[in-house]
């Protein structure tokens, strides 16, 4: 019974979310920077987050998250489905992380020195130290990020990860074992080091 | 791959994504500095009936068209371990559902023609023309796998294939192909390459591979890097199946593009800059050969000055050979390189960018600036006469048959011009893609067949998770 309502409290949090995002990407068609403002704060940190993973940098993150931000903003008429805004998003935020990269086309190089080594005494950590891996993952194909981006970060299902890039699911599948795959043979070549 | 790797993934990823406090204040500053509103140009249209067929997970929404007549669907995809060949429905029509495109979308008062719809469905790509131009295939997502549709010139389904992991697809002739097919298990030792037959069930495996070549003459370059597992080794090789299916032995090397005669195969040698025992791809630089398929050399690069080779076309006649690359491995600005064959000589064009050749004489390219899309993006033309670029004309897509035919637009842009030039005289007009585009929408592939009669684009539109499309244009 508790579960019951539980469950459907969420619901009817969920509902309200997609109330207030519709209304919102009205208010912003009609040029409410406030309302676009409340629109996206939800997701500037993770859109951040997944920009960082993808360029391999905190500068190009900026860039490529500002750059979705202007086009989300010019093109919200081109939104027609207003409750569909975070996917919509999520889809410009990668464009633009992918855009960046490919305008920049060097390997990332990512700067490690920030990451936090505090987490390196769990048991976890000592069998996969988090930098190594980091290391491997900066040196993979911008592609490969993209895909282990979308699914073990932002943990998309299939069907709209494939959605996002315009693939099959069964490709993307495919996809994320062979770049998981790549990323588990650069971490050993890292540890080997 | 162990559930234990993947947890320690996503932490790894947590933590590397943590961005300091001040990139938020930034991206928050930036909403509060947006320029005013423009509206979009985009009208709103009301979606297609074929797209309500692919959001009911339906492999294919199959629209009819007046111009190649009602195409057929029928369901694919057995799914099962070993790839199978689908052949056509004995009698026209059996299992399709053909549905009419509203006409209200067809037609526009604004356009010369509203391009006729060759397939909807939730994920569509172009797979290629035949040599011969008298057969197309595009792929779609199944419900269960992916699947290649082979078409004739008529619009009518004349085989198909179906596995899961099916990733690419090429055509010997007009009757047998090469595909690629992954397999998604976690042992799986990788991607395998298999010759097919319309008409036949039968699929036979050629090896591992994990890319293939396809080009207009028929021959296909399939590639593998290493031993095959793309995961342990730097090197590639490729072989070559000739229309006849036979199989040349395994040379270095790593096939980028086929001339368009099919007499010569443009092959990219890398030097890894910092070899690893095993893992990754380290940097490399490296250089362009153009081999025979026999592999006799025809010309190279002198030495290895390119990273990260990207879109490479021969002119029409093959005397020239222009492509994308950077200037080096790390931090490299992309730019053009055109390759005299004859003599080597390599121009290097400051700019970068999709390219296509109108003529033997004329490189057209789709430019953008690297200020993130402050300055407009724009078509751009090299003369290899006078050696000058100058601006061709407006949008981010260029396709150009090379015998006579340029057509330019946008991806998010609406209606396309094409100019068509022959015996001195030209002809231009204008065409919607029926279909409303704007920022989400993409036009990932725009081939034209072998005989320059044809152009397919598919369209691809993420607003409202719709589906992709491919249209035909016949000038």
């Amino acid at each position: 019974m508790q579960t019951a309502i539980i469950e459907a409290r969420e619901d009817r949090v969920h509902e309200e979310v997609i109330r207030t995002s519709v209304g919102l990407v009205d208010a912003a068609v009609r040029g409410d920077r406030g309302a676009f403002e409340r629109l996206v704060e939800p997701y500037l940190s993770v859109a951040l987050g997944a920009a960082r993973l993808i360029t391999g940098n905190e500068s190009d993150a900026g860039d490529a998250v500002q750059d979705a931000l202007l086009a989300s903003w010019q093109s919200l008429d081109d939104l027609r489905n207003p409750e569909l805004f975070a996917a919509w998003f999520r889809k410009i935020v990668i464009r633009s992380s992918t855009r960046c990269v490919q305008r920049r086309r060097h390997l990332v190089e990512m700067d490690l020195e920030s990451q936090d080594p505090a987490g390196a005494a769990d048991s976890v950590e000592r069998e996969f130290d988090r930098r190594q891996m980091a290391r491997a993952f900066a040196r993979l194909d911008p592609k490969d990020r993209v895909l282990l981006t979308l699914h073990h970060y932002w943990q998309l299902p299939v069907s709209e990860s494939a959605l996002l890039l315009g693939l099959p699911e069964g490709t993307v599948r495919s996809r994320v074992h062979h770049a998981l795959k790549r990323l588990r043979a650069g971490f050993e070549a890292e540890e080997r080091r | 791959m162990s559930q234990h790797f993947e947890d320690a993934v996503e932490r790894m990823l947590h933590e590397v994504a943590k961005v300091d406090r001040s990139l938020l204040e930034e991206a928050r500053g930036t909403i509060a500095a947006l320029p005013n509103r423009r509206r979009s140009v985009a009208r709103r249209m009301p979606r297609r009936v074929g797209f309500a067929l692919a959001g009911a997970a339906i492999v294919v929404g199959v629209v009819a068209v007046s111009v190649l007549g009602p195409l057929q669907s029928r369901p694919i995809g057995t799914n099962s371990s070993s790839p199978t060949m689908a052949t056509p429905p004995a009698s026209p029509g059996a299992s399709a559902s053909a549905v009419p495109l509203p006409s209200a979308i067809r037609t526009g008062p604004a356009y010369n023609e509203t391009l006729p719809v060759l397939l909807t469905g939730r994920y569509v790509a172009f797979a290629g023309w035949s040599p011969d131009s008298s057969r197309y295939a595009i792929a779609s997502d199944g419900t269960r796998s992916p699947t290649i549709h082979l078409f004739d010139r008529s619009g009518a389904e004349v085989g198909s294939v179906a596995h899961e992991g099916l990733f690419e697809f090429a055509w010997l002739d007009a009757n047998r192909f090469v595909v690629i097919a992954s397999e998604a298990s976690v042992n799986s030792a990788g991607p395998l390459a298999y010759l097919g037959r319309i008409g036949s069930t039968e699929l036979t495996s050629v090896g591992q591979y994990d890319s293939l070549v396809g080009g207009r003459s028929g021959s296909v370059a399939l590639a593998r890097t290493g031993n095959g597992d793309p995961s342990v080794s730097t090197k590639h090789q490729y072989v070559v199946v000739a229309a006849d299916g036979s199989v040349s032995k395994p040379r270095d090397g790593d096939p980028v593009a086929w001339s368009r005669d099919g007499s010569m195969l443009a092959v990219y040698h890398a030097t890894a800059l910092a070899p690893e025992p095993s893992g990754v791809e380290p940097p490399t630089l490296g250089s362009l050969e153009i081999v025979r398929p026999t592999g006799e050399r025809v010309a190279s690069t002198q030495k290895p000055s390119f990273a990260n080779p990207g879109a490479l076309a021969f002119s029409p006649d093959g005397a020239r050979v222009a492509f994308t690359y950077d200037t080096a491995p790390l931090r490299g600005t992309p730019q053009i390189a055109v390759m005299e064959i004859r003599t080597g000589h390599v121009t290097m064009l400051p700019q970068s960018g999709p390219l296509t050749w109108a003529s033997n004489d004329e490189l057209l390219f789709a430019y953008t600036s690297t200020d993130y899309g402050k300055t407009p993006a724009g078509i751009m033309s090299w003369s290899a006469v006078t050696g000058r670029v100058t601006t061709y004309g407006r949008g981010d897509v260029v396709a150009a048959s090379g015998l006579g035919t340029v057509v330019i637009g946008s991806d998010t842009a609406h209606d396309f011009t094409w100019t068509t030039t022959t015996g001195g005289s030209t002809r231009t007009g204008t065409f919607s893609l029926g279909y409303t585009m704007g920022f989400g929408t993409w036009i990932p592939d725009y081939p034209w067949s072998p005989d320059g009669s044809s152009l397919i684009i598919t369209v691809g539109d993420w607003n409202n998770g719709t589906p992709m499309d491919a249209v035909l244009f016949r000038p």
